[in-house]
């Protein structure tokens, strides 16, 4: 089947769920379209509560699919993404760090979420070019030890954080979840996002050529060093500034580039388009379950960890393993 | 016609990590649309000196030229580019051998650009040319070395730079597919380009190369034509065991070690 042909059967089915997102929920009764004309309350609640919801799910799932998927193109390994090496504990770190000291405004929580995110890729890179022996499993055993510094740190933050009134918000946020979502949010979130998907977008066939030889690169023509630097500066703005809102939801990047390259090929040229639609679809249902499966709410970290721990499971013990030698 | 397409001029270079080599005032120059090989033991320096007439490590001393520009440095935009074939490359198993080989077009797309209609044709022209086209839409991780081999030297062809450099292109392979590589060698210098290769068997070198270069065994660095340089012994000098060069009825040279 042409790539075209599927991005069009996978966005209709992103449409049909947009549509029964929005007209499913706690809050029952849509049984008719004289319903929806007539009833304001379920008018304003779509509008200003489940669409903005809806808009932050596709952002959330379409950013965190993409840089896991530049991630684990640049360094040749389908098991690098920012939750592996580290990269969204440090988002985490940060932002709780912002929760910390600047309760009352959003801005420096973005901002240290993303300078701590920085940090922890400097350190994953620098640690694995030092393993004697490098090779591609040293990337992952930077990263197990980078997250589990940032997790320290964020450990010693709950600790000194007021039990009643900081500590709680923080947990909660930590856990994951869209449930405060509104258009404040989508306006806060979107420009950065959208700015980096279409950077990383545009750049998708060049990426693929990251993957060859430092001295081929260079006959090429590309200064591997300071392009890929960049590139990973994005995806790393990416992650952070939808982990500073989403909180710690993970297995997205790890999972969706997996199952995208599975149905798009490896080329980035169709994979990332690809990763854009399905990250969107797995983080739209994932939400919409963690709203309607019971009365409350289940925190989306929650399903997103399970779902992706499954899809995991029949990944590695199946065909084409990420984790065998030709992965 | 220039003179020359590539000059090292009083190059030296030493490893600052204490490796056991360095090389000390060298000079070279490389005729547009020739052969040369760098012969030279395991571990000599073959693969550094072509990484340094690639551009890719700085010279400790002396200079490296590019003609017809005479550009010292970075060369980055389509044919002033220099195709580089490392001896084993972390290739990507699981993309296409269409796609990689698009990735030869790199120096002529823009980084926001997508390769289009012309690189795409460039692409089918040179798989066509050596013989690969039927191997477009394999993952590269399914096909074999020898081909893998014949994959690359269509890249570099899709690079379309003068000047093609392979580091052991050569070593590796069983003897038919040798043999086809060599064949290649020639034909890509029938197409006008200017080739460089390393190797250890001097077999490749007398067989192909118009010049050669053989790096001795205490880093003596001799360059000329083949006939000149490959000789019984410099031979000695380098591999450090008595060689014999002879010739067969086909004109193929072949070279036996005198066991003493």
């Amino acid at each position: 089947m042409k790539s075209e042909k599927k991005y069009l059967i996978i966005l209709i089915l992103l449409i049909i769920l947009v549509l029964f997102a929005a007209i499913t929920g706690r809050y029952q009764g849509i049984g008719s379209y004289v319903e929806l004309s007539e009833n304001q309350l379920l008018q304003r609640l779509i509008i200003q509560v489940r669409i903005p919801r809806i808009m932050m799910s596709i952002i959330v799932g379409a950013g965190l699919a993409i840089s896991g998927l530049v991630m684990q193109t640049v360094f040749q390994n389908s098991l690098a993404e920012p939750g592996v090496l580290g990269i969204s504990q440090a988002a985490g770190f940060g932002a709780a760090l912002g929760f910390l000291l600047f309760p009352w405004t959003r801005i420096p929580i973005q901002f240290l979420s993303f300078a701590s995110g920085i940090l922890a890729l400097l350190l994953v890179l620098k640690i694995s070019e030092k393993i004697k022996g490098a090779d591609r499993v040293s990337l992952i055993f930077a990263g197990i030890a980078v997250s589990a510094l940032f997790s320290a740190g964020l450990g010693i933050i709950k600790y000194v954080a007021d039990p009643l009134d900081q500590l709680p918000s923080i947990v909660f946020w930590l856990l994951g979840g869209l449930s405060t979502s509104s258009w404040s949010s989508v306006l806060q979130i979107t420009p950065i996002a959208v700015v980096s998907i279409i950077v990383l977008y545009l750049l998708r066939w060049r990426i693929n050529v990251y993957a060859l030889n430092d001295s081929v690169l260079y006959s090429l023509g590309i200064r591997r060093k300071v392009e890929v630097y960049l590139i990973l500066g994005f995806a790393v703005l990416l992650t952070t500034s939808i982990i500073s809102f989403s909180g710690l939801v993970g297995w997205i990047g790890l999972i969706i580039p997996n199952i995208t390259r599975i149905i798009f090929g490896y080329d980035l040229r169709s994979s990332l388009p690809g990763s854009i639609l399905i990250g969107a679809i797995f983080v739209l249902v994932s939400d919409t379950l963690s709203r309607i499966l019971i009365a409350g709410e289940i925190p989306l970290g929650i399903i997103t960890a399970f779902l992706g721990a499954m899809f995991f499971i029949f990944l590695i013990i199946g065909k084409g393993s990420p984790l065998s030698k030709n992965g | 016609m220039v003179d020359f397409l590539l000059t090292l001029d009083k190059v030296s270079y030493s490893y600052t990590n204490g490796r056991d080599f360095s090389f000390e005032d060298v000079n070279v120059n490389i005729s547009p649309n020739t052969i040369t090989s760098i012969l030279g033991r395991n571990g000599a320096g073959k693969t550094t000196l072509l990484l340094i007439m690639l551009g890719f490590l700085k010279p400790t001393g002396g200079t490296v030229n590019y003609f017809p520009d005479g550009i010292n440095g970075f060369l980055s935009r389509g044919n002033n580019s220099v195709a580089f074939l490392p001896q084993s490359e972390s290739a990507p198993e699981k993309i296409l051998v269409v796609d990689y080989l698009l990735m030869g077009r790199t120096p002529y797309i823009a980084p926001f650009i997508l390769p289009g209609n012309k690189d795409f044709e460039l692409v089918q022209k040179y798989a066509e040319l050596v013989e690969v086209d039927h191997l477009l839409h394999y993952q590269i991780g399914k096909i074999s070395g020898g081909e893998l081999q014949r994959v690359r030297i269509c890249r570099a062809l899709v690079q379309e730079s003068d000047l093609i450099l392979l580091d052991e292109p050569i070593s590796h392979l069983d003897l038919n597919a040798k043999f086809s590589m060599m064949e290649m060698i020639k034909h890509l210098q029938s197409l006008g380009k200017t080739i460089i290769f390393t190797t250890h068997d001097p077999v490749e070198a007398l067989d192909i190369a118009d010049h050669a270069l053989i790096i001795s065994n205490d880093q003596q660095i001799n360059f000329g034509l083949t006939q000149d340089v490959i000789t019984e012994k410099n031979l000695t000098a380098c591999f450090n065991i008595p060689i014999k060069i002879s010739r067969n009825k086909s004109g193929f040279a072949c070279v036996v070690e005198k066991i003493v």
